[in-house]
């Protein structure tokens, strides 16, 4: 008996020590990627965290300062600013970018020739850098450029994109239009994969064009639909660089968001304050903006099961 | 002022995951850190312009007579007088930054770098051309590397610097050494003077002036550029041009072609002020009459024209640094502009020195044409890191800079700005402006004592941004002088508050 137990003994032992054995592989093999997280991430956010409730300058030790910088951020007049503008592009421009891609990509999926080519013209502009694709646009919209000429051959006079606040904004929308690649390339991934038997019982009941896209496409794209939209709700609030690239055309060298504040986005506003070497003010912005995102993500996940289709055993 | 170049961050799109909004909050973080490229960089230059290959001319600390100042001979290299003595120091390598990034203007300054090795056996200097120095200094002294010494233009940021004690004050060393700042303009000084420390030696100021086309003001029957303030409106509105159905063609005058760039620092001619000399009190309540008085007088000059028709006309402007450029095209015959776009016609346009001049900006008690009052919105000036192995060193080999008069003339004279050596800009006259005599007004702005510069304080890039938001909203009319005032004064404020804040008051 004694032998049994000193037998199972050891073999618990040993069973124990290769379960650490292959723990301390795993977490060797995880190593790179949990200290690069720990260095570059965990640590930044934390020290930021902390950073946000002192008045912190380069080089300097931070010097606690409780909520304070958090106060003076919601007394400042361009926070409200930049997130009126943020949410125009988010209520007005994202569903419209959206809506574009889906049609685009309902469009592509119908096998027809030179569909691949069609497929490869709508990617390319999601490759061009958003600065460039931003310089391209202000090219391109300018008095005397190539749309305004266009325009001026029908008897249009065009719009002052840069230096008109009701139009700046539209201008910012078209350019993230342009660009949809990336999400029409999700869509129609999405819209493949659709079984076709969906379509055939629905055409069987006697369904149209748009019947078949409402009552098929939509529902089975649903899920794609909420990760684009979150994805891009996360995009749009961190907006900068073609916003930055426009007001720039307008006015040289500072962080306005002109024409009138129309192009303000919340990091033009925060880039402000680093180069100000602000940085305790600066990251109670980036906490700021964190929260928001939390808040908007955790709305858009509540309201997931309103409207996006799952598989039956999916949750 | 600068027309420098700005990074900009690429939108991270992050998943949705939960680690990946996470990701994304704090690379969003590090995106725009990483973007914070001031505009340090000098102005771009002359891509034809043939660097300078004058033979080093060592010169001293001492300040040069400038009345009567003798041309140095070119083939001497053996020091003069007035050369301080070599240091003895064992042979070193100093790392130097530089806001001068381009190739053009690289290949200027390396006769600088190589007369100061010439005269100082024991140095060698790696020069580093970069954008954005102020932040990336900032960076490199908190990691402990920072280079050697700086050459840069960091207006505005001193307030910064002094906080976060990014440069060593040299106001002891110079007095040690007996360093006679009189050799330089007093703009060059103010430029790196804050709360009584000097951070560094001055090298080149900014000054800025009325360029006017002498074709259209002739068309007109002007005889010559404005002298006054009330000239400058006429002029403005003599030389407008609507056509028929409305489009403005012509503009006779604006302030900096609508984009606000110069809205704050025109109000300085009205004795506006943003903050107090140390940086510590907002003074808009102080001064506010005058600001109105400033915001009124440039409205006075978009209110001669519909804001419509004057967006569009401004928007259909030829690229600045082109052939197209408005005031090389006749768009825009009275031009308010920094000295180194004095080489812009020369470049882009045919024939046009006989045609155009350069004068001081008329100010509200007339031009004082002894001592012009001078706006100076930006300079460049050498620095030592705090943090440097060897401040000795830096120090040495800053001083050698700055007063390696022939080089610094001979840099500026590709590059457009105006030396701060009173020596070297005493040859940038004697040759410079032989060639180019739009320079002259320049030069004489340069010299003068009732030079005023960009003061400093913890606040100012958020609050000049936000000055000019609003004197853009006045120009427009969205903002009346009774909104204006109410909204200066609220500015005030919370400023104050912000800056007390950082102050910790």
């Amino acid at each position: 008996m004694a032998t049994d137990a000193l037998v199972l003994q050891r073999r618990h032992s040993a069973r124990s020590r290769a379960a650490w054995r292959r723990r301390g592989i795993v977490l060797a093999f995880l190593s790179p990627w949990l200290i690069g997280f720990a260095v570059f991430i965990a640590y930044p956010v934390v020290n930021s965290l902390y950073w946000s409730f002192t008045i912190k300058h380069y080089g300097q030790p931070a010097r606690w300062v409780g909520l304070s910088n958090y106060g003076l951020l919601l007394d400042n007049p361009g926070l409200m600013l930049a997130l009126r503008n943020t949410a125009y592009l988010a209520i007005v421009g994202l569903p419209i970018r959206l809506f574009i891609a889906v049609l685009c990509a309902s469009l592509l999926a119908r096998p027809r020739r030179g569909n691949g080519s069609y497929r490869l013209l709508f990617y390319v502009p999601s490759v061009v850098p958003a600065v460039a694709s931003g310089a391209l646009f202000f090219f391109l919209l300018q008095q005397g450029g190539p749309i305004a000429s266009l325009l001026e051959v029908f008897g249009i006079e065009a719009p002052l994109w840069f230096r008109d606040p009701a139009w700046a904004k539209p201008a910012l929308i078209m350019v993230g239009t342009w660009a949809l690649g990336d999400v029409m390339l999700i869509f129609l991934a999405g819209i493949v994969d659709i079984p076709r038997s969906l379509y055939e019982a629905i055409e069987l009941d006697g369904a149209g064009r748009w019947a078949r896209f409402r009552h098929v496409t939509l529902p089975m794209v649903s899920p794609v639909i909420f990760f684009t939209l979150l994805t891009g709700m996360i995009g749009v609030l961190q907006a900068f660089d073609q916003a930055y690239v426009f007001s720039q055309g307008a006015r040289a060298g500072r962080l306005t968001g002109e024409p009138d504040g129309a192009l303000l986005t919340y990091a033009m506003l925060q880039l402000r304050y680093f180069q100000d070497g602000r940085i305790g003010f600066a990251a109670a912005m980036a906490w700021v903006m964190f929260l928001l995102t939390l808040v908007i993500t955790g709305l858009m996940l509540a309201s997931r099961r309103r409207w996006v289709h799952t598989a039956v055993g999916e949750k | 002022m600068k027309r420098g170049k700005m990074m900009t961050p690429k939108t991270s799109r992050a998943g949705g995951a939960r680690s990946g909004r996470w990701l994304a909050t704090a690379l969003a973080a590090g995106l725009v850190l990483a973007a914070c490229a001031n505009d340090d960089g000098a102005e771009p230059t002359d891509d034809t312009a043939p660097p300078t290959t004058a033979a080093p001319e060592p010169t001293g600390t001492e300040a040069p007579d400038t009345t009567d100042a003798e041309p140095t001979d070119t083939t001497e290299t053996e020091p003069t007088e007035t050369t301080p003595p070599a240091p003895d120091f064992e042979p070193t390598t100093l790392t130097m930054w530089a806001g001068v990034t381009d190739q053009v203007g690289i290949d200027a300054f390396e006769p600088l770098l190589r007369r100061c090795e010439a005269d100082n056996p024991w140095l060698t200097i790696d020069y580093v051309g970069k954008d954005g120095i102020g932040l990336a200094l900032s960076a490199a002294i908190e990691a402990g590397e920072p280079p050697d010494l700086v050459q840069a233009d960091l207006t505005g940021q001193l307030a910064a610097i002094q906080a976060a004690e990014l440069a060593v004050s040299v106001s002891d060393l110079a007095e040690r050494d007996g360093l006679d700042w009189d050799a330089f303009v007093p703009a060059g000084v103010k430029l790196l003077e804050f709360n009584g420390e000097r951070y560094g030696l001055p090298f080149s100021v900014d000054t800025v002036g009325l360029f006017y086309n002498r074709d259209v003001l002739d068309e007109i029957g002007v005889d010559g550029p404005p002298d006054t303030f009330d000239e400058l409106l006429t002029d403005a509105q003599k030389l407008l041009i609507v056509s028929d159905d409305g489009a403005v063609e012509r503009v006779g005058f604006v302030p900096d072609v609508g984009d606000g760039s110069y809205a704050v620092y025109f109000a300085d001619m009205f004795g506006a002020t943003l903050y107090s000399d140390d940086g510590a009190t907002i003074t808009i309540v102080d001064t506010v009459d005058q600001w109105i008085e400033a915001a009124q007088w440039q409205k006075q000059f978009y209110d001669l024209m519909d804001p419509q028709e004057f967006a569009r006309w401004a928007d259909g402007l030829g690229s600045y640094d082109s052939a197209d450029n408005y005031f090389i095209k006749g768009q825009l015959p009275l031009y308010f502009e920094g000295s180194y776009f004095v080489t812009w016609p020369d470049r882009f346009g045919e024939g046009r020195p006989e045609e155009w001049g350069v004068v001081s900006m008329p100010v509200p008690g007339g031009v004082d044409e002894e001592n012009p009052a001078s706006l100076v919105p930006s300079g460049n000036w050498f620095m030592i890191p705090n943090g440097v192995d060897d401040v000795e060193k830096s120090w040495a080999a800053i001083k050698c800079l700055a007063f390696a008069s022939e080089e610094i003339a001979s840099f500026q004279e590709v590059y457009g700005n105006i030396p701060s050596n009173i020596e070297a800009l005493d040859l940038f006259e004697e040759v410079t402006v032989a060639k180019l005599p739009q320079f002259e007004t320049f030069v004489d702005l340069a010299r003068s004592s009732n030079a005023s510069v960009p003061g400093s304080s913890l606040v100012s890039g958020a609050l000049i941004d936000e000055m000019t938001a609003l004197l853009l909203d006045h120009r427009r009319g969205d903002v009346s002088d009774d909104q204006l005032r109410d909204e200066l004064l609220a500015l005030n404020d919370r400023y104050q508050d912000e800056l007390d804040l950082e102050l910790g008051n």
